[in-house]
Protein backbone atom coordinates (compact mmCIF):
# COMPACT_ATOMS: atom_id res chain seq x y z
CA UNK A 1 0.00 0.00 0.00
CA UNK A 2 1.38 3.25 -0.77
CA UNK A 3 1.22 6.19 1.55
CA UNK A 4 -1.18 8.03 -0.44
CA UNK A 5 -3.73 5.53 0.07
CA UNK A 6 -2.65 4.96 3.35
CA UNK A 7 -3.51 8.62 4.28
CA UNK A 8 -6.65 8.68 2.33
CA UNK A 9 -7.74 5.78 4.14
CA UNK A 10 -7.27 7.31 7.05
CA UNK A 11 -9.18 10.22 6.02
CA UNK A 12 -12.11 8.15 5.57
CA UNK A 13 -11.77 6.10 8.60
CA UNK A 14 -11.85 9.40 10.95
CA UNK A 15 -14.37 10.99 8.94
CA UNK A 16 -17.07 7.80 9.08
CA UNK A 17 -15.96 8.10 13.28
CA UNK A 18 -16.88 12.20 13.42
CA UNK A 19 -20.27 11.34 11.36
CA UNK A 20 -21.15 8.21 13.57
CA UNK A 21 -20.28 10.70 16.64
CA UNK A 22 -22.71 13.28 15.42
CA UNK A 23 -25.02 11.04 15.12
CA UNK A 24 -24.76 9.87 18.46
CA UNK A 25 -25.23 12.98 19.63
CA UNK A 26 -28.40 13.43 17.13
CA UNK A 27 -30.10 9.91 17.92
CA UNK A 28 -31.28 10.63 21.34
CA UNK A 29 -32.72 13.48 21.10
CA UNK A 30 -34.89 12.41 18.11
CA UNK A 31 -35.85 9.72 19.43
CA UNK A 32 -36.49 11.33 23.06
CA UNK A 33 -38.55 13.84 20.96
CA UNK A 34 -40.36 11.43 18.65
CA UNK A 35 -41.31 9.23 21.77
CA UNK A 36 -42.94 12.26 23.10
CA UNK A 37 -44.69 13.30 20.46
CA UNK A 38 -46.03 9.67 20.19
CA UNK A 39 -46.62 9.36 23.82
CA UNK A 40 -47.95 13.11 24.26
CA UNK A 41 -49.62 14.26 21.62
CA UNK A 42 -52.93 12.01 22.18
CA UNK A 43 -53.77 13.91 25.17
CA UNK A 44 -52.85 16.96 24.29
CA UNK A 45 -56.62 19.21 23.88
CA UNK A 46 -57.94 22.23 24.91
CA UNK A 47 -58.93 20.88 28.32
CA UNK A 48 -55.08 20.11 29.01
CA UNK A 49 -54.13 23.32 29.05
CA UNK A 50 -57.57 24.91 30.70
CA UNK A 51 -58.44 22.35 33.04
CA UNK A 52 -56.95 21.16 36.65
CA UNK A 53 -56.70 17.41 37.41
CA UNK A 54 -59.33 15.69 38.00
CA UNK A 55 -59.63 13.54 41.20
CA UNK A 56 -58.33 10.03 41.28
CA UNK A 57 -61.06 8.13 38.95
CA UNK A 58 -62.32 10.51 36.75
CA UNK A 59 -60.77 10.73 33.45
CA UNK A 60 -59.70 13.91 31.19
CA UNK A 61 -58.78 17.16 33.18
CA UNK A 62 -55.26 19.06 32.09
CA UNK A 63 -52.57 20.75 33.67
CA UNK A 64 -53.50 24.03 33.41
CA UNK A 65 -52.75 24.77 37.37
CA UNK A 66 -48.84 23.57 36.09
CA UNK A 67 -48.44 25.67 33.50
CA UNK A 68 -49.49 28.82 35.41
CA UNK A 69 -47.92 27.88 38.65
CA UNK A 70 -44.95 27.27 36.53
CA UNK A 71 -45.07 30.69 34.39
CA UNK A 72 -45.79 32.52 37.67
CA UNK A 73 -42.28 30.63 39.43
CA UNK A 74 -39.89 31.73 36.44
CA UNK A 75 -41.61 35.06 35.86
CA UNK A 76 -40.45 35.57 40.13
CA UNK A 77 -37.29 33.73 39.78
CA UNK A 78 -36.35 36.28 37.00
CA UNK A 79 -37.23 39.12 38.76
CA UNK A 80 -35.16 38.21 41.69
CA UNK A 81 -32.08 36.44 39.47
CA UNK A 82 -31.77 38.53 36.24
CA UNK A 83 -31.34 41.82 38.00
CA UNK A 84 -28.95 40.65 40.54
CA UNK A 85 -26.87 38.48 37.92
CA UNK A 86 -26.57 41.33 35.63
CA UNK A 87 -25.79 43.83 38.16
CA UNK A 88 -23.02 41.22 39.17
CA UNK A 89 -21.79 40.80 35.61
CA UNK A 90 -21.75 44.74 35.50
CA UNK A 91 -19.52 45.28 38.34
CA UNK A 92 -17.54 42.22 37.34
CA UNK A 93 -16.96 43.84 33.85
CA UNK A 94 -17.34 47.09 34.09
CA UNK A 95 -15.95 48.17 37.97
CA UNK A 96 -14.72 44.81 39.60
CA UNK A 97 -10.86 43.66 39.65
CA UNK A 98 -8.83 42.39 42.32
CA UNK A 99 -9.59 39.64 44.99
CA UNK A 100 -13.51 40.93 45.19
CA UNK A 101 -14.35 40.10 41.85
CA UNK A 102 -12.02 36.76 41.37
CA UNK A 103 -13.98 35.91 45.11
CA UNK A 104 -17.34 36.42 42.92
CA UNK A 105 -16.60 34.74 39.75
CA UNK A 106 -15.88 31.82 41.52
CA UNK A 107 -18.33 31.25 43.86
CA UNK A 108 -20.75 31.85 40.83
CA UNK A 109 -19.01 29.21 38.94
CA UNK A 110 -19.18 26.90 42.29
CA UNK A 111 -23.29 27.59 42.34
CA UNK A 112 -23.30 26.70 38.81
CA UNK A 113 -21.95 23.61 39.40
CA UNK A 114 -24.48 22.85 42.43
CA UNK A 115 -26.80 19.89 42.39
CA UNK A 116 -30.21 20.99 42.05
CA UNK A 117 -31.35 19.30 44.44
CA UNK A 118 -29.11 20.63 46.98
CA UNK A 119 -30.02 24.57 46.15
CA UNK A 120 -33.67 23.29 46.69
CA UNK A 121 -32.09 21.68 50.42
CA UNK A 122 -30.81 25.05 51.23
CA UNK A 123 -33.93 26.85 50.01
CA UNK A 124 -35.85 24.51 52.18
CA UNK A 125 -33.74 25.11 55.15
CA UNK A 126 -33.31 29.24 54.84
CA UNK A 127 -36.93 30.03 53.75
CA UNK A 128 -39.20 27.28 54.15
CA UNK A 129 -38.77 26.23 57.57
CA UNK A 130 -38.79 29.90 58.81
CA UNK A 131 -41.46 30.57 56.94
CA UNK A 132 -43.85 27.69 58.54
CA UNK A 133 -44.90 26.43 54.93
CA UNK A 134 -44.00 25.29 51.76
CA UNK A 135 -44.43 28.27 49.12
CA UNK A 136 -44.32 29.61 45.67
CA UNK A 137 -42.24 32.32 46.80
CA UNK A 138 -39.04 29.97 48.18
CA UNK A 139 -39.30 27.98 44.92
CA UNK A 140 -39.09 30.95 43.00
CA UNK A 141 -36.02 32.03 44.92
CA UNK A 142 -34.69 28.33 44.29
CA UNK A 143 -34.97 28.69 41.03
CA UNK A 144 -33.83 32.49 40.95
CA UNK A 145 -30.35 30.77 42.68
CA UNK A 146 -29.93 28.37 39.93
CA UNK A 147 -30.13 31.55 37.11
CA UNK A 148 -28.23 33.74 38.74
CA UNK A 149 -24.57 32.34 38.15
CA UNK A 150 -25.51 31.58 34.46
CA UNK A 151 -26.81 34.72 33.80
CA UNK A 152 -24.06 36.68 35.63
CA UNK A 153 -20.99 34.66 33.68
CA UNK A 154 -22.91 35.13 30.01
CA UNK A 155 -23.60 38.68 30.72
CA UNK A 156 -20.20 39.40 31.95
CA UNK A 157 -18.87 37.56 28.52
CA UNK A 158 -20.85 39.70 26.48
CA UNK A 159 -19.99 42.57 28.30
CA UNK A 160 -16.33 41.68 28.00
CA UNK A 161 -16.71 41.78 24.06
CA UNK A 162 -18.20 45.30 23.82
CA UNK A 163 -14.86 47.24 22.23
CA UNK A 164 -13.38 49.78 24.85
CA UNK A 165 -13.05 51.90 22.17
CA UNK A 166 -16.70 52.37 22.40
CA UNK A 167 -16.90 53.36 26.41
CA UNK A 168 -14.18 55.79 25.69
CA UNK A 169 -16.24 57.27 22.82
CA UNK A 170 -18.97 57.67 25.39
CA UNK A 171 -16.78 59.16 27.88
CA UNK A 172 -14.75 61.21 26.15
CA UNK A 173 -18.19 62.92 25.20
CA UNK A 174 -18.79 63.93 28.18
CA UNK A 175 -20.74 61.36 29.63
CA UNK A 176 -20.36 59.77 32.94
CA UNK A 177 -19.74 56.39 33.54
CA UNK A 178 -23.08 54.80 34.72
CA UNK A 179 -24.38 56.57 31.89
CA UNK A 180 -21.80 55.18 29.73
CA UNK A 181 -22.46 51.72 31.47
CA UNK A 182 -25.55 51.47 31.08
CA UNK A 183 -26.46 53.16 27.58
CA UNK A 184 -23.89 52.60 25.31
CA UNK A 185 -21.54 49.20 27.28
CA UNK A 186 -24.82 47.07 28.44
CA UNK A 187 -26.60 48.16 25.27
CA UNK A 188 -24.33 46.91 22.89
CA UNK A 189 -24.25 43.88 24.80
CA UNK A 190 -27.95 43.02 24.99
CA UNK A 191 -28.59 40.88 22.43
CA UNK A 192 -26.40 38.49 24.01
CA UNK A 193 -27.45 39.22 27.80
CA UNK A 194 -30.93 38.39 26.25
CA UNK A 195 -29.69 35.23 25.19
CA UNK A 196 -28.41 34.30 28.27
CA UNK A 197 -31.44 35.44 29.90
CA UNK A 198 -33.12 32.59 27.75
CA UNK A 199 -30.60 30.03 28.11
CA UNK A 200 -31.32 30.32 31.63
CA UNK A 201 -35.24 30.23 31.47
CA UNK A 202 -34.96 26.93 29.82
CA UNK A 203 -32.46 25.50 32.41
CA UNK A 204 -34.80 26.62 35.24
CA UNK A 205 -37.92 25.58 33.60
CA UNK A 206 -37.54 21.89 33.51
CA UNK A 207 -36.14 22.00 37.18
CA UNK A 208 -37.91 19.73 39.62
CA UNK A 209 -35.55 18.85 42.56
CA UNK A 210 -35.29 22.28 43.62
CA UNK A 211 -39.35 22.60 43.43
CA UNK A 212 -40.01 19.54 45.30
CA UNK A 213 -38.68 20.83 48.79
CA UNK A 214 -39.82 24.93 48.14
CA UNK A 215 -42.73 25.21 45.70
CA UNK A 216 -43.80 21.07 46.39
CA UNK A 217 -47.07 21.05 43.51
CA UNK A 218 -50.35 21.66 44.05
CA UNK A 219 -53.30 19.95 42.66
CA UNK A 220 -55.50 22.90 42.63
CA UNK A 221 -54.78 26.57 41.94
CA UNK A 222 -52.73 28.00 44.25
CA UNK A 223 -53.88 31.30 46.29
CA UNK A 224 -50.97 32.65 47.08
CA UNK A 225 -47.49 33.18 46.83
CA UNK A 226 -46.93 31.90 50.36
CA UNK A 227 -49.46 28.83 49.28
CA UNK A 228 -47.78 25.85 47.59
CA UNK A 229 -48.10 25.93 44.19
CA UNK A 230 -48.01 23.51 41.24
CA UNK A 231 -45.19 23.12 38.31
CA UNK A 232 -44.99 21.45 35.50
CA UNK A 233 -42.07 19.38 35.93
CA UNK A 234 -43.90 18.70 39.63
CA UNK A 235 -46.62 17.44 38.18
CA UNK A 236 -45.14 15.24 35.17
CA UNK A 237 -43.18 13.72 38.34
CA UNK A 238 -46.03 12.87 40.79
CA UNK A 239 -48.29 12.29 37.26
CA UNK A 240 -45.50 9.82 36.21
CA UNK A 241 -45.20 7.79 39.30
CA UNK A 242 -48.78 7.33 40.03
CA UNK A 243 -50.58 4.47 39.22
CA UNK A 244 -53.25 5.23 37.41
CA UNK A 245 -52.68 4.93 33.11
CA UNK A 246 -54.57 8.34 32.61
CA UNK A 247 -51.99 10.82 34.76
CA UNK A 248 -49.91 9.10 32.76
CA UNK A 249 -50.93 9.87 29.75
CA UNK A 250 -50.96 13.24 30.65
CA UNK A 251 -47.19 13.12 32.04
CA UNK A 252 -46.64 12.31 28.98
CA UNK A 253 -48.49 15.29 27.57
CA UNK A 254 -47.00 17.63 30.12
CA UNK A 255 -43.38 16.41 29.02
CA UNK A 256 -44.80 17.47 25.32
CA UNK A 257 -45.41 20.82 26.52
CA UNK A 258 -42.38 21.40 28.55
CA UNK A 259 -39.30 20.10 25.92
CA UNK A 260 -41.82 22.08 22.98
CA UNK A 261 -41.37 25.46 25.54
CA UNK A 262 -37.67 24.21 25.51
CA UNK A 263 -36.91 24.20 22.07
CA UNK A 264 -38.25 27.46 21.01
CA UNK A 265 -36.39 29.08 23.93
CA UNK A 266 -32.86 27.31 22.28
CA UNK A 267 -34.10 28.54 19.20
CA UNK A 268 -34.91 31.68 20.36
CA UNK A 269 -31.50 32.19 21.84
CA UNK A 270 -29.82 30.93 19.05
CA UNK A 271 -31.33 33.03 16.62
CA UNK A 272 -30.71 36.13 19.24
CA UNK A 273 -27.01 34.75 18.74
CA UNK A 274 -26.86 34.59 15.22
CA UNK A 275 -27.99 37.80 14.27
CA UNK A 276 -25.58 39.61 16.63
CA UNK A 277 -22.88 38.41 14.74
CA UNK A 278 -24.17 39.94 11.71
CA UNK A 279 -23.66 43.58 12.94
CA UNK B 1 -1.65 84.42 22.10
CA UNK B 2 -3.11 82.46 25.83
CA UNK B 3 -2.59 79.61 26.90
CA UNK B 4 -5.28 77.25 27.04
CA UNK B 5 -3.84 73.93 28.16
CA UNK B 6 -0.55 73.08 30.14
CA UNK B 7 1.21 70.90 31.72
CA UNK B 8 3.19 70.98 34.78
CA UNK B 9 5.49 68.49 35.33
CA UNK B 10 3.11 65.55 34.45
CA UNK B 11 4.00 61.91 35.15
CA UNK B 12 2.01 58.81 33.50
CA UNK B 13 2.78 55.00 35.41
CA UNK B 14 1.09 52.36 34.59
CA UNK B 15 2.16 49.90 37.30
CA UNK B 16 6.12 49.77 37.01
CA UNK B 17 6.28 51.89 33.95
CA UNK B 18 7.07 55.29 33.91
CA UNK B 19 5.26 56.25 30.58
CA UNK B 20 5.64 60.15 30.67
CA UNK B 21 8.41 61.73 32.51
CA UNK B 22 8.29 65.05 33.66
CA UNK B 23 6.69 67.02 30.80
CA UNK B 24 5.95 70.60 31.31
CA UNK B 25 4.68 72.46 28.05
CA UNK B 26 1.45 74.18 26.56
CA UNK B 27 -0.65 74.80 24.45
CA UNK B 28 -1.74 78.03 22.64
CA UNK B 29 -5.30 79.09 22.42
CA UNK B 30 -6.86 78.57 19.17
CA UNK B 31 -3.72 77.15 17.51
CA UNK B 32 -2.32 73.88 15.97
CA UNK B 33 -0.64 71.86 18.55
CA UNK B 34 1.14 68.48 17.20
CA UNK B 35 3.04 65.82 18.96
CA UNK B 36 5.36 63.56 17.30
CA UNK B 37 7.63 60.71 18.04
CA UNK B 38 8.38 57.39 17.65
CA UNK B 39 5.79 54.23 18.92
CA UNK B 40 5.74 53.92 22.32
CA UNK B 41 7.37 57.32 23.36
CA UNK B 42 4.08 58.56 25.40
CA UNK B 43 2.62 60.95 23.04
CA UNK B 44 -0.92 59.35 23.29
CA UNK B 45 -0.57 58.57 26.69
CA UNK B 46 0.18 62.44 27.45
CA UNK B 47 -2.84 63.73 24.97
CA UNK B 48 -4.76 60.84 27.16
CA UNK B 49 -4.35 62.67 30.49
CA UNK B 50 -5.41 66.15 28.87
CA UNK B 51 -9.08 64.84 29.32
CA UNK B 52 -8.31 61.80 31.95
CA UNK B 53 -8.85 58.92 29.97
CA UNK B 54 -6.72 57.15 32.21
CA UNK B 55 -8.84 57.81 35.17
CA UNK B 56 -10.42 54.40 34.22
CA UNK B 57 -7.23 52.38 33.63
CA UNK B 58 -6.96 51.00 37.00
CA UNK B 59 -2.88 50.40 36.90
CA UNK B 60 -2.21 53.72 35.71
CA UNK B 61 -1.32 56.45 37.78
CA UNK B 62 -1.35 60.31 37.06
CA UNK B 63 0.90 62.87 38.54
CA UNK B 64 1.56 66.66 38.61
CA UNK B 65 -0.55 69.15 37.17
CA UNK B 66 -2.82 69.95 34.09
CA UNK B 67 -4.32 73.56 33.61
CA UNK B 68 -6.98 73.88 31.51
CA UNK B 69 -7.71 77.38 31.44
CA UNK B 70 -5.41 78.37 34.55
CA UNK B 71 -7.43 75.28 36.75
CA UNK B 72 -5.66 72.21 37.71
CA UNK B 73 -7.97 69.46 35.83
CA UNK B 74 -6.85 66.53 38.67
CA UNK B 75 -7.34 68.84 41.89
CA UNK B 76 -9.37 67.65 44.10
CA UNK B 77 -12.76 68.48 43.64
CA UNK B 78 -12.46 68.72 39.50
CA UNK B 79 -14.76 66.57 37.84
CA UNK B 80 -13.45 64.42 34.93
CA UNK B 81 -17.21 64.48 33.36
CA UNK B 82 -17.54 68.16 33.55
CA UNK B 83 -13.96 68.28 32.11
CA UNK B 84 -14.06 66.10 28.95
CA UNK B 85 -17.13 68.13 27.86
CA UNK B 86 -14.73 70.64 27.46
CA UNK B 87 -12.06 69.09 26.13
CA UNK B 88 -13.41 66.53 23.07
CA UNK B 89 -11.13 63.34 21.94
CA UNK B 90 -11.13 61.72 18.66
CA UNK B 91 -9.86 58.56 18.50
CA UNK B 92 -7.29 56.73 15.94
CA UNK B 93 -9.97 54.50 14.51
CA UNK B 94 -13.34 55.76 13.70
CA UNK B 95 -15.16 54.56 16.65
CA UNK B 96 -18.84 56.14 15.43
CA UNK B 97 -21.57 54.07 17.57
CA UNK B 98 -22.48 50.90 15.50
CA UNK B 99 -26.00 50.93 16.97
CA UNK B 100 -26.88 54.10 15.74
CA UNK B 101 -27.88 56.42 12.91
CA UNK B 102 -25.69 58.63 11.51
CA UNK B 103 -28.14 61.32 12.94
CA UNK B 104 -28.18 59.89 16.46
CA UNK B 105 -24.56 59.65 16.64
CA UNK B 106 -23.97 63.05 16.21
CA UNK B 107 -26.72 63.92 18.81
CA UNK B 108 -24.72 61.22 20.95
CA UNK B 109 -23.57 63.51 23.25
CA UNK B 110 -26.78 65.11 24.44
CA UNK B 111 -28.96 62.10 24.17
CA UNK B 112 -26.79 60.07 26.54
CA UNK B 113 -26.72 62.51 28.99
CA UNK B 114 -30.37 62.92 29.25
CA UNK B 115 -33.23 64.43 26.56
CA UNK B 116 -32.77 67.34 24.16
CA UNK B 117 -35.82 68.78 22.09
CA UNK B 118 -36.22 67.87 18.26
CA UNK B 119 -35.86 71.30 17.00
CA UNK B 120 -32.81 71.95 18.65
CA UNK B 121 -30.85 68.53 17.98
CA UNK B 122 -32.02 69.01 13.99
CA UNK B 123 -29.97 72.53 14.56
CA UNK B 124 -26.71 70.91 16.16
CA UNK B 125 -26.59 67.92 13.74
CA UNK B 126 -26.96 69.95 10.50
CA UNK B 127 -24.87 72.71 11.96
CA UNK B 128 -22.02 69.75 13.36
CA UNK B 129 -22.01 68.02 10.24
CA UNK B 130 -21.79 70.92 7.65
CA UNK B 131 -18.49 72.33 10.19
CA UNK B 132 -16.87 69.02 8.98
CA UNK B 133 -18.17 69.64 5.40
CA UNK B 134 -20.36 65.76 5.38
CA UNK B 135 -23.42 67.11 5.63
CA UNK B 136 -23.76 67.30 1.78
CA UNK B 137 -22.51 63.81 1.37
CA UNK B 138 -25.04 62.44 4.37
CA UNK B 139 -28.32 65.01 4.48
CA UNK B 140 -30.88 62.43 2.73
CA UNK B 141 -29.79 59.02 4.41
CA UNK B 142 -29.23 60.84 8.10
CA UNK B 143 -31.36 57.15 9.26
CA UNK B 144 -28.78 55.31 7.83
CA UNK B 145 -26.80 53.24 9.88
CA UNK B 146 -23.51 55.04 10.67
CA UNK B 147 -21.32 51.63 9.81
CA UNK B 148 -22.50 52.55 6.41
CA UNK B 149 -20.40 55.32 6.06
CA UNK B 150 -16.92 55.07 4.56
CA UNK B 151 -13.79 55.37 7.19
CA UNK B 152 -12.96 58.75 6.20
CA UNK B 153 -16.52 59.68 6.83
CA UNK B 154 -17.10 57.83 9.44
CA UNK B 155 -14.14 59.85 11.11
CA UNK B 156 -15.33 63.34 10.09
CA UNK B 157 -18.85 61.76 11.72
CA UNK B 158 -16.88 61.10 14.88
CA UNK B 159 -15.34 64.51 14.71
CA UNK B 160 -18.78 66.05 14.26
CA UNK B 161 -20.27 64.30 17.39
CA UNK B 162 -17.35 65.78 19.09
CA UNK B 163 -17.60 69.54 18.08
CA UNK B 164 -21.45 68.61 18.65
CA UNK B 165 -20.91 68.52 22.15
CA UNK B 166 -19.21 72.63 21.75
CA UNK B 167 -16.01 72.13 23.64
CA UNK B 168 -13.01 74.11 23.87
CA UNK B 169 -10.28 72.01 23.18
CA UNK B 170 -10.25 68.41 20.84
CA UNK B 171 -7.50 66.12 21.25
CA UNK B 172 -7.51 64.17 18.44
CA UNK B 173 -5.25 60.53 18.40
CA UNK B 174 -3.61 59.85 14.70
CA UNK B 175 -6.79 60.76 13.66
CA UNK B 176 -6.00 59.82 10.35
CA UNK B 177 -3.74 56.90 10.52
CA UNK B 178 -6.75 54.79 9.58
CA UNK B 179 -7.42 56.25 6.34
CA UNK B 180 -6.75 56.52 2.89
CA UNK B 181 -4.62 59.53 1.56
CA UNK B 182 -7.75 61.06 0.21
CA UNK B 183 -9.43 61.13 3.69
CA UNK B 184 -6.63 62.07 5.15
CA UNK B 185 -5.94 64.99 3.40
CA UNK B 186 -10.11 66.33 4.13
CA UNK B 187 -9.07 65.40 7.85
CA UNK B 188 -6.49 67.87 7.40
CA UNK B 189 -8.36 70.85 6.01
CA UNK B 190 -10.76 70.03 8.84
CA UNK B 191 -8.12 70.74 11.26
CA UNK B 192 -7.02 73.94 9.66
CA UNK B 193 -10.91 75.44 9.51
CA UNK B 194 -11.66 74.10 13.08
CA UNK B 195 -8.75 75.78 15.00
CA UNK B 196 -10.35 79.36 14.47
CA UNK B 197 -13.09 78.13 17.06
CA UNK B 198 -11.22 75.46 18.97
CA UNK B 199 -7.76 74.38 20.62
CA UNK B 200 -6.40 71.32 18.77
CA UNK B 201 -3.82 68.67 20.52
CA UNK B 202 -3.21 66.25 17.30
CA UNK B 203 -0.82 63.01 18.18
CA UNK B 204 0.62 62.25 15.14
CA UNK B 205 3.14 59.55 13.22
CA UNK B 206 3.22 61.36 10.41
CA UNK B 207 5.93 64.30 10.53
CA UNK B 208 4.18 65.53 7.51
CA UNK B 209 1.06 65.75 8.38
CA UNK B 210 2.53 67.35 11.66
CA UNK B 211 4.36 70.11 9.46
CA UNK B 212 0.88 70.76 6.95
CA UNK B 213 -1.21 71.16 9.64
CA UNK B 214 0.20 72.39 12.61
CA UNK B 215 1.59 76.06 14.18
CA UNK B 216 3.63 74.12 17.28
CA UNK B 217 4.90 70.77 17.03
CA UNK B 218 6.40 68.61 20.24
CA UNK B 219 8.42 66.13 19.93
CA UNK B 220 9.00 63.14 22.44
CA UNK B 221 11.03 60.55 22.87
CA UNK B 222 10.93 57.26 25.33
CA UNK B 223 8.85 59.44 27.79
CA UNK B 224 10.13 62.62 27.58
CA UNK B 225 9.50 66.06 25.84
CA UNK B 226 12.83 66.30 23.83
CA UNK B 227 11.66 69.90 21.98
CA UNK B 228 8.67 72.06 21.59
CA UNK B 229 8.56 75.07 19.39
CA UNK B 230 7.54 76.56 16.21
CA UNK B 231 6.89 73.96 13.77
CA UNK B 232 8.84 75.52 11.12
CA UNK B 233 11.51 76.42 13.54
CA UNK B 234 11.40 72.70 14.73
CA UNK B 235 10.98 71.30 10.86
CA UNK B 236 14.36 73.34 10.28
CA UNK B 237 16.40 74.02 12.26
CA UNK B 238 15.58 72.01 15.44
CA UNK B 239 17.98 72.77 18.46
CA UNK B 240 18.36 69.06 19.62
CA UNK B 241 20.05 66.27 18.01
CA UNK B 242 17.52 63.95 18.60
CA UNK B 243 14.94 65.96 16.77
CA UNK B 244 17.28 66.56 14.13
CA UNK B 245 17.91 62.54 13.85
CA UNK B 246 13.97 61.92 14.11
CA UNK B 247 12.64 64.23 11.28
CA UNK B 248 15.36 63.59 9.02
CA UNK B 249 14.29 59.74 9.53
CA UNK B 250 17.54 58.43 10.81
CA UNK B 251 15.22 56.57 13.82
CA UNK B 252 11.75 56.34 14.65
Amino acid sequence: MTQLTLRKLKNSGMTLAMAAATLAVLIPLILIFIHIVRMGASSISLDFFTQIPRPTGETGGGMANGMVGSALLIALASAFGIPVGIFGAVYLAEFGGGRLSGAIRFSADILAGVPSIITGMVAYALLVVPMKGFSALAGACALALIMIPIVLRTTEEQLKLVPTTLREASLALGVPLWRTTLKVTLHSAMKGVMTGILLAIARISGETAPLLFTALGNQFWGKKLTEPIAAMPLQIFSFAIAPYEDWHRLAWSGALVLVTLMFTLSLTARYLGRSKQKN
Amino acid sequence: MNTKVQLDNLNVHFGENHAVKNVSMTFRENSVTAIIGPSGCGKSTVLRSINRMHDLTPDARVTGRAFLDGKDIYANGADAVTIRRRIGMVFQKPNPFPAMSIYDNVIAGYRLNGRISRDQADGIVESSLKRVALWDEVKDRLRANAMELSGGQQQRLCIARTIAVKPEVILMDEPASALDPLSTLKIEELIEELKERYTIIIVTHNMQQAARVSDVTAFFYLGELIECGETRKIFTTPEKKQTEDYITGRFG
